[in-house]
């Protein structure tokens, strides 16, 4: 799946598409496992981040009947009754079939994700004081305990490297003491996010 | 509409009954052996309240080998790989893999024969869902101030950790760790642990170190002081490239209560005096100190997902015991 694609699939999340991309979304939807499986995720994840149930009901389907003008499915209803209760009546709407409307509902029972980077998510309101020290901004950063005097860069990039090593190996006997279970590596290997921007 | 609400509650009834309620412990030997021998495929969220990343995961279990596959869905594509004992990391460019951060290991150093009942609290809560996944609750609490807490969710059917929380002592949540959605129990091909990347370098495994062969020692270096509980469960001496004097090698010490689990590192450094420094991030915390020792200068690094303090404590302890002949 190319970037343009899940730049479009991200702008129909927010509601931002018009309705001749919002029909060539749904038709690639209808044929394309891998973005189907994309959009379905982006639609749980914005769920489970407001901390609300994640559904796994496919909106795009009953988008897509709506524009068409057809009667809605019954597969959308058990999606609003358990995300967003207070939508009923937009349900309506949908049948209508105004394109608008449906993207706006789109938006109301969840599927919006990629606009949450600011917001407070659920863990944030009761943010640990540990987590506002400055040194668990990044990945292990050296910080001096106490005034030192100064130091070789070069020497301190070196006690960096050695650390992380020192994590790396530390973690991989943890997983090996899980029965040899990855899932240790999730939280060590990262990489420079500087290059996510866009 | 009504009839919609009704269903699942009456399955979850129907499905509590048959959902054999075994003890806390029963389901943490459940847990952990669902997380070897289950076949499963899903999509993770880890994170803290900075930062979240997703990551796709399957796993098979095949003629006593265990393969698996962490895929990442944000940021820059990244992978590893396991069959067996053979990790793969794939990732794009020639840079390091450089350590983040936030992302949490569930229970990571949880061993069932271990005995970590003096110095937990465990309790069976109530069923709620995850992942689409009827899951059981299950509080850890530690009793002193020296660990963290957990809270998991544990699939009713299989046993596999659907979520935890890991918990610092006023009950914040310190990590999460959360299947968004799972499949389990469905046959896995093995091509699904071939990499989903074309074009990337792949990377040798991170540690460069390897322990001697048979190197279990008896080290010189200990900490004097470890936290109640904590056992050591390993001791190696590593050797780099090229041999090296047996007081110039390097000593890794691993601890595990049989929940949480440290690491304590010496080796020998150049004489210019370095900063002493404590890092910590997520869960996880490393505290580095100098000692000195028959005109030697050492390097004393703890590393583990332990208060900071507490592994500060711990670093500070270690000293050099001579061996007993």
């Amino acid at each position: 799946m190319n970037d343009r694609i899940q730049e479009s699939l991200s702008a129909l999340v927010d509601g931002e598409t018009d309705e001749l991309e919002v029909r060539r979304l749904l038709n690639q939807l209808e044929s394309d496992d891998e973005m189907r499986a994309c959009w379905q995720r982006y639609q749980m994840i914005g769920a489970l981040m407001r901390d609300e149930p994640a559904v796994n009901v496919d909106l795009s389907r009953g988008i897509a009947q709506a524009i068409a003008g057809e009667p809605m499915d019954d597969v959308l209803r058990p999606a609003v009754v358990a995300a967003a209760p207070a939508a009923g009546h937009r349900m309506r709407w949908l049948a209508s079939g105004a394109v608008a409307a449906t993207v706006t509902l789109a938006v109301l029972v969840g599927v919006r994700v990629m606009d949450t980077g600011n917001e407070a998510l659920p863990l944030a309101a009761n943010e640990s004081p540990l987590m506002t020290s400055p040194a668990l901004q990044a990945a292990p950063q050296l910080v001096a305990d106490s005034e030192q005097p100064a130091v070789d860069p070069q020497q301190l990039e070196e006690a960096q490297r050695k650390l992380q090593e020192y994590v790396m190996q530390h973690t991989e006997q943890a997983a090996m003491q899980n029965g040899g279970s990855i899932m240790p590596y999730a939280r060590v290997v990262n990489f420079d996010t500087v290059e996510e921007k866009q | 509409m009504r009839r919609w609400l009704l269903l699942p509650l009456v399955w979850c009834s129907l499905h509590q009954t048959a959902a054999a309620d075994g003890s806390p412990q029963d389901w943490l030997g459940r847990m952990s052996q669902a997380f070897r021998q289950e076949n499963y495929q899903g999509v993770l969220i880890y994170g803290d309240s900075r930062q979240w990343e997703t990551m796709a995961v399957v796993h098979a279990f095949r003629d006593g080998v265990e393969y698996e596959k962490l895929h990442h869905l944000t940021g820059i594509p990244r992978e590893i790989i396991r069959h067996g004992d053979h990790t793969t990391f794939i990732h794009p460019g020639e840079h390091g893999v450089p350590l983040n951060t936030s992302l949490p290991a569930p229970l990571q150093g949880y061993k069932p024969s271990t005995d970590a009942a003096g110095y937990y609290d465990f309790r069976l809560g109530g069923v709620s869902r995850v992942a689409g996944r009827y899951a059981r609750e299950l509080d850890v609490s530690p009793r002193d101030e020296h660990r963290y807490g957990y809270r998991l969710w544990l699939d009713q059917q299989s046993g596999l950790l659907l979520r935890s929380d890991m918990l610092d002592q006023s009950q914040q949540v310190l990590e999460r760790f959360q299947f968004a959605d799972v499949d389990i129990g469905k046959n896995i091909p093995i091509s699904a642990f071939e990499p989903e990347a074309d074009g990337h370098a792949r990377a040798q495994p991170p540690a460069t170190m390897r322990p001697d062969a048979g190197a279990d020692v008896v080290p010189g270096w200990v900490p004097a002081w470890v936290p109640g509980g904590f056992e050591m469960t390993a001791a190696n001496t590593l050797a780099e490239a090229g041999a090296m004097a047996e007081q110039e090698k390097p000593l890794r010490l691993m601890y595990s209560d049989g929940l949480a689990a440290f690491t304590v590192f010496v080796d020998a450094v150049p004489a210019e005096p370095l900063p002493e420094m404590v890092s910590q991030w997520g869960a996880t915390a490393a505290v580095v100190r100098y000692r000195q020792h028959e005109d030697h200068n050492y390097r004393v690094t703890a590393v583990g997902e332990l208060p900071a303090v507490t592994m500060t404590r711990i670093a500070a302890s270690v000293i050099y015991r001579e061996k007993e002949e």
